[in-house]
């Protein structure tokens, strides 16, 4: 369907690194985030030449690549902001891909016979609402709460979860929540209910999900949140994987074995104490990061390393803008701060640890208080402001609401009781 | 006499540490005493002689764990407040604790005002409470935005950082009534304020290893910057840690400061001319708070967990110290930019 391209828009997508976002806002903290970050001091530029000079001036060193790019696409010397000083050859070539993507999905449904037709379609709905919320959920910074959610709801081909939720949301930073209900969703809804779709895909061979190299075909859940660059296009129509979903084969394709420490592959998803009891489970950390804040090093990585493949370009750091608060747009703050403070991730999870730190997703805020016997501290990406945005800082202590003499007065051994000689 | 096993060579232990983790340290500022404020319920006082040496001198409890306390200006007094809500004064002379103050809620920290027998109490329970020592009553209260978490004064000016991230500095002339209120230039919880022993401003540490010098006069918010520190690895890497910036001192001569972290480490530096003095070694857990004597020559510290990784990360045996660290003047002088 040639027409398809001219019904929808083309997603904004950065030249760098051939990733495609929601709009051109995003689009452009993304590159600023990602691409035009001073490596010294985290100052962000409009524009590789313009972080070239910063980087000139202040720390006199020079710079020739631009970071996070793929190869090929590293220079500094083309002037690109958000969609703008594109060369016109790849906007075709990128464009092309996209057609070329939606196509093979495309050729399914007609090529099965009616009732079989139907079943692919719904199989490749089922794909593109997977995808989709895989996207979301992965965003890291809406992690935390989505997690918590996606676990449960991940598990088997879940029964109909209303998208509705998730297409609004899949912004990336923001999906969490939405990600997690709709995983479930995605497997048995056909993306009708979605309404938005952008890609308009209940219909039938989904093709035009976005970008297709993206996506890796999957058919599962979509795991472990994190392990996806934000910003996947949600509604990507599966990209004719329909038979895929299922397959085992999924797991790998987003992260790369277990998700995170503590997350299960996707078919069963969510750690099982993970989720339902407390807190994130040790692989959790990358996700429920508060605002954009970088996971510890060691959860956060594999769950972005996952990621890689899908994304041409960059490791860690393509954990997708999420890392840092300032990358990530719309992350939802609200959401994260909730989850931040009781986060417990450390490098070495310790799932008795995150038990008595409470639950955090969604909990959050008050949990915090709530239960200050257990400890607060947690080890996660504090970056409240840009300047402190490193994607993997680890902010020992980051309950941002109480103190940490609160939390120590409200144990059992320190608390006053009045009129009595309490000894320490 | 040495009995370095922690820090640098050079740093003496004190003897009869308190039993629990110190939340505070104050030295007086007309003798060598040195006092002591522990999650013990204790308050210690020692006499530090000249070679370094520490002599335990005496010792009160409060009923709950004890936060904060200060030596008064002519040094005969200690007052100090704690989890039981109550303010205690030490009179050296009698040797016996009294209770001067009372909030309904712990009291955070507070401060001996110049000039005036008044003490202020800084507490959880939202309020600053100046207090006359031979009255019963407070001589006035202040309404705070949120839980006091940190005070500081210098002269007359006492600023107060609650844990909305919210600063509110007064001035004695109208100390119910802030001559200037600011959201924190730190987008994390606040965790210390520290005046200038110059006057001029304080200095402010959050929960996220960065500090911001801030000016009380706009006219001179140009000055205003802030820095990061406490933090592993290079403060620009991508993979640091985070500490939370504990206590920040001032030199009382040289107008340099040193802020101490839960990384275990602390460090000089010069806020105008903006450099890093000296960094020392990591001690093996939290300082959890620190100060200079009267003179600035010995720099105290405290080692002891400070709860920033709760329950679960305190070290298994009770280890905490304090270490007074011997000033070399070129390692807090300031420096030419």
């Amino acid at each position: 369907m040639a027409k398809k391209n001219k019904k929808k828009v083309v997603r904004p997508w950065c030249w760098y690194c051939e990733r495609d976002f929601e709009d051109e806002k995003v689009l452009i903290s993304h590159q600023r985030a990602k691409h035009f970050k001073c490596n010294h001091c985290s100052k962000k530029l409009n524009t590789a030449g313009g972080m070239a000079v910063h980087v000139l001036q202040v720390h006199k060193e020079t710079i020739s690549i631009v970071p996070n790019a793929m190869p090929g696409r590293e220079t500094v010397d083309l002037e690109i902001y958000g969609m703008e000083g594109i060369p016109e050859e790849d906007l075709i070539a990128y464009n092309a891909k996209q057609d070329a993507g939606d196509n093979p999905a495309s050729k399914r449904p007609k090529i099965a016979s009616a009732p079989v037709e139907l079943s692919e379609e719904e199989l490749q709905n089922q794909l593109a609402a997977h995808r989709a919320m895989m996207q979301a959920a992965a965003a890291p910074p809406a992690g935390p709460s989505g997690q918590p959610a996606m676990a449960p709801g991940s598990g088997p081909p879940p029964p109909p979860l209303n998208h509705s939720p998730y297409p609004g949301q899949f912004q990336y930073p923001g999906m969490p929540p939405a990600a997690a209900s709709v995983m479930p969703a995605a497997y048995s809804q056909f993306y009708q209910p979605r309404p938005p779709q952008p890609y308009g895909m209940p219909t039938p061979g989904m093709s035009h999900v976005g970008p297709p190299q993206q996506f890796p075909p999957f058919g599962n859940q979509m795991t472990p949140p994190g392990a996806w660059p934000p910003q996947r296009p949600p509604p990507g129509a599966p990209y004719g994987m329909p038979p895929q979903h299922q397959q085992p084969g999924f797991p790998p394709r987003f992260m790369n074995g277990p998700p995170p420490p503590g997350f299960v592959a996707p078919p069963g998803m969510p750690p099982p104490g993970a989720f339902g009891t407390q807190g994130p489970p040790p692989g959790m950390p990358p996700n429920m990061h508060a605002p954009g804040m970088p996971l510890s090093s060691v959860p956060a990585r594999p769950p972005h390393s996952l990621v890689a493949p899908a994304l041409p370009p960059s490791g860690p750091p393509a954990a997708p803008g999420q890392g840092a608060p300032s990358s990530s747009t719309g992350i939802p703050n609200p959401q994260l701060n909730n989850l931040k403070h009781t986060l417990h991730v450390t490098s070495s999870p310790d799932p008795t640890t995150l038990a008595t730190v409470g639950t955090v997703a969604g909990a959050a805020t008050t949990s915090a208080t709530t239960t200050s016997a257990t400890p607060t501290s947690t080890e996660t990406k504090g970056a409240a402001n840009g300047t402190s945005g490193k994607k993997d800082s680890v902010l020992i202590y980051a309950n941002n609401d109480v103190s940490v003499e609160e939390v120590r007065a409200g144990l059992e051994r320190y608390r006053f009781k009045s009129k009595v000689e309490s000894s320490a | 006499m040495m009995i370095a096993n922690q820090g640098q060579p050079k740093d003496i232990e004190v003897t009869s540490p308190p039993t629990d983790g110190i939340s505070d340290l104050a030295f007086s500022k007309t003798s060598d005493f040195l006092a002591a404020a522990s999650w013990s319920n204790e308050v210690r006082i020692w006499e530090v002689m000249g070679d370094g040496s520490t002599v335990a001198k005496a010792m009160y409890s409060h009923e709950a764990p004890a936060l904060t306390c200060q030596w008064s200006n002519d040094g005969t007094k200690l007052a100090s407040g704690g989890a039981d809500n109550a303010g205690r004064l030490f009179d050296v002379t009698t040797g016996q604790p009294t209770q001067f103050a009372k909030h309904d809620g712990p009291i955070k920290s507070l401060r001996w005002i110049d000039n005036a027998n008044i003490v202020a109490t800084g507490s959880w329970d939202k309020s600053i409470k100046y207090w006359d020592l031979r009255q019963q009553s407070p001589v006035s209260s202040v309404a705070l935005s949120d839980r006091l978490y940190s005070m500081d004064t210098h002269g007359s000016l006492l600023v107060a950082a609650m844990a909305d991230r919210q600063i509110s500095m007064y001035d004695m002339s109208q100390p119910t009534v802030p001559f200037r209120a600011m959201e924190s230039p730190l987008k994390m919880q606040t965790r210390v304020v520290s005046c200038f022993t110059t006057g001029g401003g304080f200095a402010v540490g959050s929960i996220e290893g960065r500090v911001a010098i801030q000016y009380t006069d706009v006219k001179d918010s140009q000055g205003n910057f802030s820095f990061k520190c406490h933090r592993d690895g290079a403060p620009a890497a991508r993979d640091s840690s985070v500490y939370a910036v504990n206590a920040i001192s001032f030199h009382p001569i040289f107008g340099t400061f040193a802020t101490a972290g839960s990384d275990g480490g602390f460090t000089f530096w010069d806020k105008d001319s903006k450099q890093k003095l000296k960094v020392f070694n990591k001690q093996p857990l939290p300082i959890s708070t620190a100060t200079f004597n009267r003179n600035g020559s010995i720099y105290a510290y405290a080692v002891s967990y400070d709860w920033s990784k709760g329950y679960t990360g305190a070290p298994s045996e009770q280890k905490n110290s304090i270490m007074l660290c011997p000033v070399q003047e070129s390692d807090i002088k300031p420096r030419k930019k």
